[in-house]
């Protein structure tokens, strides 16, 4: 092959025409060219001309070197140092080494250390890992892969066959030159979650407590990740989730079971007025049970003393033996209980025959009048009042 | 020294009210306790006389009072 384009015959050489004009002998070493590629390929041309010829032949060369016939050579060093490897006949083989060229062969000798190869003829180079590192007894025997780089002028060996592959054993394969792995060994976090798909590792294949706690990041398992009823009692150590896991409101009534939360779950303080039952069966309603308001009052001076109370804004006093008791939260009508009882004087040994009397003005106070023993009201050592409501 | 509200009865004597629960302004308490549209003030309780012998006599002296704290919003009843 030439520059056609470039050249101008020669009228002193077999071609006589002058100027650039190809002569016979030129337009022959196109198809020359093309003759050759299709021998090298192992194939015959056509003997056929014209209209029956096969005119694919070319194809079908490049179809052989494209599927490798370049790249695997026939090995025929006699020591487990020096390969010599060359193509397959009648394979043309490269003029020269060149960057990224590929070439595969079986050693006839398995490697017993630091080796070199000479392809078709082209020079002795080293073959090494892809770091540059030189083999170590048994990289190779079965089959070698290899890549020449052109900077480091040496063969890098990318894959090295240690035991033919059968069907009673696996092949036993050499990542990257590095010695025999008879296993693969997954290093910590060496398979990242991204590289795992969605859904890719079922339970199925998670042997029984294969994960431990230790190994699961805080927080790292989502509540979408749990199938419903996933996670059961018997899947926590005791104690395993404390209070500050569980965020407020997430245990709803629906996740307790009937009689799960004994007494001694329930701190002190935890149960408000809200959460009692004002259900309109009278058997299990407990708000209609507790006094909705309360107080203790001492009437003996002036002014009197509110000594306790509950639910009370204010206490009136308009008179001897007469006040009003206003409801700080309003009852829900003025249909509801009051009780009173009283001691008139402070040294009253249960002997006095004075009374108190009490009832409801409206949703927001009540009346209360004290008697004496002598059936005049009288100001009260202390009394005391509360109510019941319907809620 | 603590205070109270006093105003004068339909009756004519006097009512005073404690605050019981000291969260309520006396504006909130004065509209529950004392009746509707009726004046009262906000006093010291050292103002009231310590002998309550004759407390059914006791009464405002109104003038000297000055102007009513304000005017109470709640429900006449026998006590008031």
């Amino acid at each position: 092959m030439r520059y056609y384009q470039t050249k101008d015959n020669d009228p002193s050489g077999v071609d006589s025409f002058a100027g650039d004009t190809l002569g016979a002998h030129e337009t022959n070493s196109f198809l020359v060219e093309l003759e050759n590629a299709v021998v090298a390929a192992g194939l015959t041309p056509d003997t056929y001309e014209g209209l029956s010829e096969d005119e694919t032949q070319l194809a079908k060369a490049m179809a052989v070197y494209g599927g490798g016939a370049a790249e695997w050579k026939i090995d025929s060093g006699t020591t487990g140092t020096a390969y010599v490897v060359t193509s397959v006949s009648p394979i043309i083989p490269a003029e020269a080494y060149y960057e990224g060229m590929f070439v595969a062969f079986k050693p006839l000798i398995t490697n017993t250390g630091a080796c070199t190869v000479n392809v078709d003829g082209l020079g002795i180079v080293p073959i090494t890992t892809l770091a540059g590192v030189a083999l170590t007894a048994g990289n190779i025997s079965a089959y070698a892969a290899m890549v020449y780089s052109d900077t480091n002028s040496r063969f890098e060996l990318v894959m090295g066959v240690m035991t033919a592959l059968t069907t009673a054993q696996p092949a036993t394969i050499s990542l990257l030159g590095s010695p025999t792995i008879p296993d693969i060994t997954i290093v910590n976090q060496g398979i990242t979650t991204a590289l795992i798909d969605d859904d890719a590792v079922t339970a199925a294949k998670l042997a029984s407590s294969s994960v431990v706690s230790a190994s699961i990041v805080n927080y790292q398992v989502t509540e979408d990740k749990l199938g419903t009823n996933s996670v059961s009692h018997a899947k926590m150590a005791d104690n395993s989730v404390g209070e500050s896991e569980i965020i407020y409101g997430a245990v709803s009534v629906s996740k307790l079971a009937a009689n799960s939360v004994s007494t001694g779950k329930i701190q002190d303080g935890a149960v408000e007025y809200a959460k009692l039952s004002n259900s309109g069966t009278q058997t299990i309603n407990v708000r209609d049970r507790v006094a909705k308001a309360w107080v203790r009052i001492y009437s003996a001076g002036t002014p009197s003393i509110v000594g306790a109370d509950m639910n009370i804004s204010s206490v009136g006093n308009g008179g001897t033996g007469k006040m009003t008791v206003y409801i700080d939260v309003n009852m829900p009508n003025g249909d509801y209980a009051v009780v009173g009882s009283g001691q008139q004087n402070a040294s009253d040994s249960g002997s006095s025959a004075g009374g108190v009397s009490c009832a409801a003005n409206s949703s927001s106070s009540f009346n209360v009048e004290t008697w004496d023993d002598g059936n005049s009201h009288g100001n009260f050592y202390h009394s005391s009042f509360l109510i019941f409501a319907n809620t | 020294m603590a205070q109270i509200i006093i105003y004068v009865k339909a009756s004519g004597g006097m009512m005073y009210v404690q605050r019981v629960n000291q969260s309520l302004s006396w504006a909130q308490v004065a509209a529950k306790a004392v009746p509707s549209g009726i004046d009262y003030w906000v006093v010291d309780e050292s103002e009231l006389p310590t002998d309550s012998t004759f407390r059914d006599s006791w009464v405002i002296d109104v003038p000297s009072q000055g102007a009513p704290t304000g005017q109470g919003g709640g429900e006449q009843h026998d006590n008031n």
